[in-house]
């Protein structure tokens, strides 16, 4: 007897109209396979300081570019909605009375992440825009307070070998 | 009476179309016509060959689960009103289709059954029942009320990926006597769930508890049971 085999592609998947349960497993799913990703990048461009200094700095200036500014504000978010989403499922499932308000709970962990993402953008956007690069004015202070710590007039102690 | 058009994913086992493929009826309904209602009509005066499972029609025997506009229902339960004038229904993903709505279910009880869905108590018959408080009664109260549908377990997308998973439907009815105050073989049954094909799978997605037709919570009841596992075995 001919019968259909059941269908196991995604496409076939996101047909099943589900509901928030469903869309924040696919988004859970997706921020933690786009953090791998970026872990992956990120180890392997870090391991070029040691070998290929050059290459490290051109990668540096890289990320500067329009492009990478949008992809690290994605990552931002990769990171805070796993960690609030994966916050909610822990709660869920270690207190399973949570689960009566399981949509609520969704909208709480998207919503959020939609909240810390406001300022975070702003900050991790300006230098396209001209302004300054996040952290770097902090940078600068602490530079200023360690050599004002240091007396003028300390005297160098030579280390003879 | 209003004109609807209710669009059936059909396939034929026995016909040349090698895959599934969309038919539409077009019919006069009542707005308080269910989309059973809508079904017979076909199969009885437009198209005979039309298959589907249905039995008591009233939302109890489990036979009509079936995917309407994109999300498992019991076609005896859902109006036509609700529903709209363009309906589509489509047999549960993850089953395998024999003809037209009617899927092979054959390893959806296999799964039932492996989870021992019934009463275990060796010791001695009381003279009359076995008491039970109605606070005992309560604690496994939800999990009652399941009919075998599958609306749950063919709405799991963990369940599409892997048709070793045991399913919503199967840990449902394990919960029903893992807290039985009755029953004496609970750890028996978190010794099956704890296997790799068992509770594990579960990504507390909450499709299962969106799909039942008798509202159970499906997915806090897994819940339950993964939790039971992990005290059990921390103790």
């Amino acid at each position: 007897m001919a019968i259909v085999d059941r269908a196991k592609s995604l496409s076939a998947a996101l047909t099943y109209r589900g509901r928030e349960g469903m869309w924040t497993w696919i988004l859970h799913r997706a921020t933690g396979l786009g953090i791998l990703l970026f872990l992956i990048i990120h180890v392997v461009e870090t391991a070029t300081v040691i070998y290929w200094p050059q290459l490290y700095e051109g990668f540096l200036d890289t990320y500067k570019s329009a492009f990478f500014r949008f992809a690290e504000v994605l990552i931002f978010f990769s990171v805070v909605y796993h960690a609030l989403n994966g916050t909610r499922i822990i709660v869920q499932d270690f207190w399973p009375l949570a689960m009566r308000r399981q949509r609520q709970l969704a909208w709480a962990a998207g919503g959020l992440t939609v909240l810390a993402m406001i300022p975070i953008t702003f900050l991790m956007i300006r230098p396209l825009l001209g302004g300054p690069e996040p952290g770097e004015e902090r940078h600068r202070q602490r530079i200023e307070r360690q050599q004002a710590t240091v007396p003028a007039t300390t005297p160098v102690v030579q280390v003879t070998p | 009476m209003a004109k609807a058009t209710i669009r059936i994913l059909r396939y034929n086992p026995e016909g040349d179309a090698a895959a599934p493929a969309h038919q539409d009826f077009a019919i006069d309904v009542e707005p308080t016509d269910r989309v059973l209602d809508a079904l017979n009509h076909i199969k009885w005066y437009v198209d005979g060959t039309l298959t589907f499972r249905r039995s008591c029609a009233h939302g109890i025997c489990g036979s009509d689960a079936m995917r309407i506009n994109g999300v498992n229902r019991l076609a005896c339960k859902v109006l036509m009103r609700d529903v709209g004038s363009r309906v589509t229904v489509e047999p549960l993903m993850g089953f395998r289709v024999i003809k037209d709505l009617v899927v092979d279910m054959d390893a959806f009880f296999a799964q039932y059954r492996s989870v021992l869905p019934y009463l275990i108590n060796d010791s001695r018959p009381p003279e009359r029942e076995r008491l039970q408080s109605p606070e005992d009664r309560e604690r496994f109260d939800d999990t009652t009320k399941c009919i075998l549908c599958a609306a749950c377990t063919t709405s799991c997308p963990s369940y599409w990926a892997n048709e070793e998973f045991v399913g919503p439907a199967a840990i449902v009815n394990a919960h029903r006597f893992i807290f039985d105050s009755r029953d004496s073989a609970p750890g028996e049954r978190l010794e099956i769930l704890n296997n790799r094909e068992g509770v594990w799978r579960c990504r507390t997605i909450f499709n299962c508890s969106e799909a039942c037709p008798r509202e159970i919570k499906v997915t806090k009841a897994i819940g339950e049971v993964k939790r039971a596992i992990l005290y059990r075995q921390s103790t």
